[in-house]
């Protein structure tokens, strides 16, 4: 805090609204990472202190039993497959089809244009309800398929408008005017200079839809009717209720007994579900916050 | 370039945009427009921005479809041809460059997807990129050169294809001054060794002045008057061309005695004298004297009686606004021999009648 910025000296007042900046900062930052923290010791602690609030700086009586008792279950492993799964199939369907519908709607001489953008945003205000939903679904036959839960929000309204401005903002007309008197057409261009040019726009699509996909589970819930298609989150779900209410036993030391093991488990859960994604964040980090720009500028 | 030049002519070219304020209304981004260019020529067209140059020159690209007329390149007529298949090139107002890809790989895209051989691409975008003295910067991409360089990339990569015809639209106007006027030069010398002919679009006259064979002035979409510099200059048609062309006091007559041939008898600041009238004026209709400042001179043996009512030096010369009858008027002395006047000190001034000229008084308030 001492080192002077481009060598000149800081004023007190400089001073003091550094260390003020640092104080502010470390208190925003703890209240972010702590609670991830708290999830992290809170897994592998003894849940009678958990419960009992002794957990907060380190793990007390250490066991990994939560873990075994999750990775007991095999449907969990079918629940990463199906999610990966879903995750992979689904973002590239969506990051194909937002881009190339973003950049269409961006282009002024696309026909219809206002029309199209206005239905889109229809959506976005408008929308059928759950229950005209499943109908649909089932009656074009998607329902117990993976997708209906892919084809439905194949295309984010939000995410078309982002990409839509990306373009809009990015491409100037003159660029494609220059390749179009060296003689590329618009497929042409689309490929080799606006994707080119799009990097970080794709990269913002892959992670907002990617997340998505990874945490989503109601759609799974009411479109889904065999275990073995469930994706991580429900299967997760599912694990907890078996593990908090298990009417059966009436025994009150066993309830008791199941009742710390499905607090334990609760932590567990979460490590388990979010650590790709947890992984896989910091890399594409500045692209999620180039984003959150470009949607921020313009809606 | 080995391809012979041809020429451009445009015929009657009306180019309509819906207007934004009332539903009905149409705006006329040219307003039936007949130019031509002559092989190898460079034509300017000059004018306030708005008047419709950049849509003269993209119809001309083939980027607008034009409401009616007709384009001819060459002895082509080409308003139905696709802008890749008019063989002409273009630089643009923002340069255009692909920014994801080298100074090389940008003069060389169009040659690319004519699907020309390596080694000739090679050798004829070297040979380009020395004619425009950017060759150690071939490995860069645009963020990596400066404006001025940038500027000979869109170039090169504009002529590369060998077009017919040069579009430029306003290529100069990202410069900073100086920059600018030295890219002119460059770009005048470039279009005469290649012999291109060329339409170039500019709002800046002293721009049009020195680089054009022919300059053309428009306004409001359509075309106002069309020659060489020094005959806009000196003969200019109406008031909106005087005064876009160089400098100009438009000072009412007191009263104009016969208008005939082009010429005039008129009474200008109590005196009576005949000038050059435009083929615009009409007799019995309002008319104004276009004086330009260089034509007043401090004489002591001026007929003018005149009051100095301020002074500014400049270095060439010095510019006076003067109190002649009552009417303020702007005059440079480019002699230095008058440097000692004050403001507020009588003088004379004499006018090159010669250089006077009677034209149309223009009622519209654009310039
Ligand atoms: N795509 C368009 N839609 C509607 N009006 C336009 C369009 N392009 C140009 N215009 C109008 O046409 C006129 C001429 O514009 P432009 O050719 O760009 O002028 P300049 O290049 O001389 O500044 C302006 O009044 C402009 O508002
Ligand atoms: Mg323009």
């Amino acid at each position: 805090m001492k080192r002077p910025r481009n060598g000149i000296a800081l004023s007190r007042a400089d001073k003091a609204f550094d260390v003020l900046d640092y104080i502010l900062l470390t208190i925003a930052f703890l209240l972010v990472a702590y609670p991830l923290y708290f999830v992290v010791i809170a897994s592998v602690s003894d849940p009678i202190a958990v419960y009992e609030g002794r957990v907060i700086i380190w793990p007390i009586k250490p066991t990994l039993e939560g873990y075994a008792r999750i990775f007991s279950y095999e449907s969990l492993f079918i629940g990463y497959k199906n999610t990966l799964l879903y995750t992979l199939i689904g973002t590239a369907i969506n990051v194909v089809m937002t881009i190339t519908a973003g950049y269409a709607l961006s282009r002024k001489e696309l026909v219809g244009r206002n029309v199209m953008m206005m239905g889109v945003m229809f959506t976005m205000i408008f929308s059928g309800g759950m229950i005209p939903n499943y109908l649909l679904v089932r009656s074009l036959g998607l329902y117990n398929t993976m997708w209906a839960l892919i084809l439905p929000g194949a295309v984010s309204t939000w995410n078309l408008i982002v990409c839509r401005t990306f373009f809009q903002q990015t491409i100037p007309d003159e660029l494609r005017e220059a390749a179009e008197l060296d003689g590329c057409g618009d497929t042409g261009f689309f490929l080799r200079v606006v994707l080119p040019l799009s990097s970080s726009i794709i990269a913002v699509m892959v992670l907002f839809y990617a997340v998505s996909h990874w945490n989503s589970y109601y759609n799974a819930l009411i479109y889904l009717s065999s275990t073995s298609k469930y994706p991580l989150q429900l299967v997760l779900r599912n694990i907890l209720i078996v593990n908090t209410l298990d009417d059966m036993v009436n025994d009150v030391a066993t309830q008791a007994a199941q009742q710390r093991m499905g607090d334990l488990i609760k932590y567990g859960m979460i490590i388990v579900s979010s650590l790709p994604l947890l992984v896989l964040y910091p890399f594409l980090q500045k692209y999620f916050v180039q984003g959150v720009m470009i949607g921020a500028i313009k809606g | 370039m080995n391809n012979e030049a041809v020429g451009v002519e445009i015929r009657d070219l009306v180019k309509t945009f819906p207007a934004f304020d009332d539903k009905k209304g149409e705006v006329y981004a040219a307003n039936h427009v007949t130019l031509s260019v002559q092989p190898g020529e460079l034509v300017t067209l000059l004018g306030p921005s708005g008047c419709g140059k950049t849509t003269l020159l993209r119809m001309v690209a083939g980027f607008l479809m034009p409401t009616s007329g007709e384009i001819f390149i060459g002895n082509r007529e080409v308003s139905k041809i696709p802008p890749n298949k008019r063989n002409v090139g273009m630089m643009f107002q923002s340069y255009a460059l692909f920014p994801h890809m080298t100074v090389y790989d940008n003069v060389a895209y169009g040659l690319k997807l004519k699907h020309m051989g390596k080694t000739e691409i090679r050798e004829r975008v070297k040979g380009i990129l020395q004619l425009m003295q950017i060759e150690n910067y071939a490995s860069r991409f645009p963020n990596e050169i400066s404006g001025g360089q940038q500027q000979r990339v869109a170039l090169a990569r504009a002529v590369i294809t060998e077009p017919n015809v040069l579009l430029f639209d306003e290529p100069l106007s990202n410069l900073d001054a100086k920059l600018r006027e030295y890219m002119r030069e460059e770009l005048r010398k470039i279009q005469k060794r290649v012999g291109i002919t060329s339409l170039y679009v500019t709002h800046d006259q002293s721009e049009a002045m020195a680089i054009s064979d022919k300059v053309i002035i428009m306004r409001s979409g359509k075309i106002e008057q069309a020659g060489t510099a020094m005959e806009i200059y000196a003969r200019p048609k109406n008031q909106f061309v005087a005064g876009f062309i160089g400098k100009a006091n438009f000072v009412r007559p007191d009263s104009v005695l016969s208008l005939s041939g082009g010429k005039a008898e008129v009474e200008l600041l109590g005196r009576r004298m005949t000038i050059d009238a435009s083929e615009e004026c009409r007799n019995g209709e309002p008319c104004v004297v276009m004086i330009r400042p260089e034509d007043i001179k401090i004489s002591p043996e001026g007929k003018f009686k005149a009051r100095i009512i301020s002074k500014a030096y400049f270095g060439q010369y010095i510019r006076h606004f003067l109190d002649i009858a009552g009417q303020e008027i702007e005059q440079m002395d480019f002699t230095q021999s008058n440097a000692a006047l004050q403001v507020g000190d009588e003088i004379a001034v004499n006018l090159v009648t010669d250089s006077l000229r009677l034209l149309p008084l223009d009622d519209t308030e654009e310039t």
